[in-house]
């Protein structure tokens, strides 16, 4: 991310997935003038996927920011100039070191800033510039339009240039007031073609609602938007990944029952002596159970490039989350084989709150080497996945149900989870797969079920 | 502050999107709000900051509701 020069370092636009060319600064957290400390957020980029918290992993003086917010960069361009810290204002070790490994620049010919390297990206005019979505900068107002719910496609900018102000939004609002509607009811009725007018301006739309309306009058097709919204980014994204995935990886899938009877029993008395915030879901001990057999079983858990399987050294564990909005992000566990249930939960808490606020860190967003899609306790009762290329392997988990079971050849009922895994056959055969998932039942029945104690 | 105003309160920081003051009494809210088990802790850590009251895992079924779930609050809150 950073490249080292003698005038100070680069902050380059760094590549936040695999799969990522260009991204763009939404906002800048830093003038020139400011110190920052390592881990600090500096710059909100956003990509196709998300906005993503950018931080710093050394401390140092910001001297030069080179790309304004709202500019679109190739990955790699220096977006800003930091200067190393001085020696005597580091508060740690490393940066002392690195001051010491620095080369002595006292003759060293001082060129130009890195011409080659940083020409001011012309600010191209925006093709979208009547649109007030881009003039929506100040965070004020930003929060405002995420608080009142407003599209900001659909704000109309009052200020100088189509800037938006607080007014604008508060009458995007009103304008936009609806029947009040359940999340359920909302996705039923995007799923049934319902247009939400027909009901009761001043009643509570539920699920049941919906579905008895759902033979009722249908809503128009929507017009065509312009600007793509971010969420319209999102799935345009998800699209090119899944038909790239489709078309190019030949997939099988298997699929194996696992009893998690012992496990959420075990579950259930360890959460009953803990406190709240350190209580465990089933989905962590999934998570857990998923990384470990992608260790034991190296042969799916890596990358197919150039025509042939490179294995990864540790497992970086890619977590499909669901946004309540709709549309998926996949933030990435390092070292998940390694995590305790407990950190595991933390880590996924973590996670699923800053997906929720839509702003994930570069950290999350390292290159996954498996997936693990995990429907939860209120999806369907399996999965046969889609790899993310260019994985070999995706790992899925239905919700956690009670099935009858065969106990000592009596039937008994018992909560279990179908667990699959679509493989890719360029890399993997069935007996692999079918290897991992024995390992994948073995974890869930042996070690997480001790560490549980 | 009441208890129902709580859960409201808790279940809006968690999910945003769900208009808390028109959901229905006397239904599941999990599925109504479709809350998965993430978010149903979460819900219930926001409850646990206003009130310093922990709902066990065992006390789940009796909350299912938001009627249900600010009786059992009302009275744990008056036990205290």
């Amino acid at each position: 991310m950073t490249t080292k020069t003698d005038v100070g370092t680069m902050f380059t636009m760094p590549s936040l997935g695999a799969d990522m060319t260009e991204g763009r600064i939404t906002e800048w957290l830093v003038q020139p003038g400011d110190h920052v400390e390592r881990g600090q957020i500096v710059v909100i980029v956003e990509t196709d996927k998300s906005d993503i918290e950018v931080e710093v992993f050394e401390p140092a003086d910001v001297a030069e920011l080179l790309v304004a917010a709202g500019d679109l960069v190739p990955v790699g361009t220096p977006i800003a100039v930091f200067e190393p810290v001085d020696p005597r204002r580091a508060t740690t070790k490393h940066t002392a070191a690195s001051r010491d490994e620095a080369p002595d620049t006292a003759d060293a010919p001082s060129p130009a800033r890195t011409p080659s390297l940083a020409p001011a990206p012309t600010p191209s005019p925006s093709p979208h510039a009547g649109a007030a979505a881009a003039h929506v900068t100040s965070p004020m107002i930003r929060h405002l339009v995420d608080e009142l719910h407003v599209d900001p496609r659909r704000v109309q900018g009052s200020g100088p240039g189509g800037r938006v102000h607080r007014a604008d939004v508060e009458a995007a609002a009103a304008a936009s007031r609806r029947p009040k509607v359940s999340p359920r009811a909302r996705r039923l009725m995007s799923e049934c073609g319902i247009d939400p007018a027909v009901f009761d301006a001043t009643s509570y739309v539920t699920g049941d609602d919906v579905l008895a309306r759902a033979s009722g009058p249908r809503r128009p097709a929507p017009a065509v938007c312009e600007q793509p919204s971010k969420a319209d980014r999102m799935r345009t994204h998800i699209a090119e990944l899944m038909t790239r995935s489709w078309a190019e990886i030949p997939h099988f899938h298997l699929a194996k029952r696992i009893d998690l009877g012992a496990l959420t029993e075990r579950l259930a008395e360890a959460n009953e002596a803990r406190a709240l915030s350190d209580r465990v879901v089933p989905g962590a001990l999934l998570l857990c159970a998923a990384a470990r057999a992608a260790a034991m079983v190296p042969a799916c858990n890596g990358w197919w490039v150039d025509g042939r399987f490179r294995p990864a050294d540790d497992v970086r564990l890619g977590v499909v989350l669901s946004l309540r909005s709709g549309g998926i992000l996949v933030p990435t566990i390092d070292r998940a084989d390694e995590q305790t249930p407990f950190d595991m939960m933390k880590r996924l808490s973590e996670l699923v709150q800053r997906a929720r606020q839509g702003r994930l860190r570069a950290s999350d967003m390292g290159e996954a080497t498996i997936t693990v899609t995990n429907l939860g306790d209120l999806g369907a009762d399996s999965v046969a996945g889609v790899i993310h290329p260019p994985q070999v392997a995706l790992v899925g988990f239905g919700a956690v149900h009670d099935e009858v079971s065969i106990i000592d050849a009596m039937p008994a009922i018992r909560p279990v989870v179908h667990a699959s895994l679509a493989g890719d056959h360029r890399a993997i055969d069935g007996l692999t797969g079918s290897r991992y998932l024995t390992q994948l039942q073995s974890q869930l029945a042996g070690p997480l079920l001790e560490e549980l104690s | 502050m009441n208890a129902r105003q709580i859960i409201l309160d808790a279940i809006e920081r968690i999910a945003p999107d769900v208009d808390v003051a028109v959901l229905p009494p006397d239904v599941d809210f999990r599925e109504e709000a479709e809350l998965d088990s993430m978010d149903f802790l979460g819900v219930l850590t926001a409850v646990h900051e206003a009130t310093g009251i922990e709902v066990p895992e065992t006390d789940y079924a009796q909350i299912i509701s938001i009627d249900r779930f600010t009786d059992y609050l009302s009275n744990r809150m008056q036990s205290v």
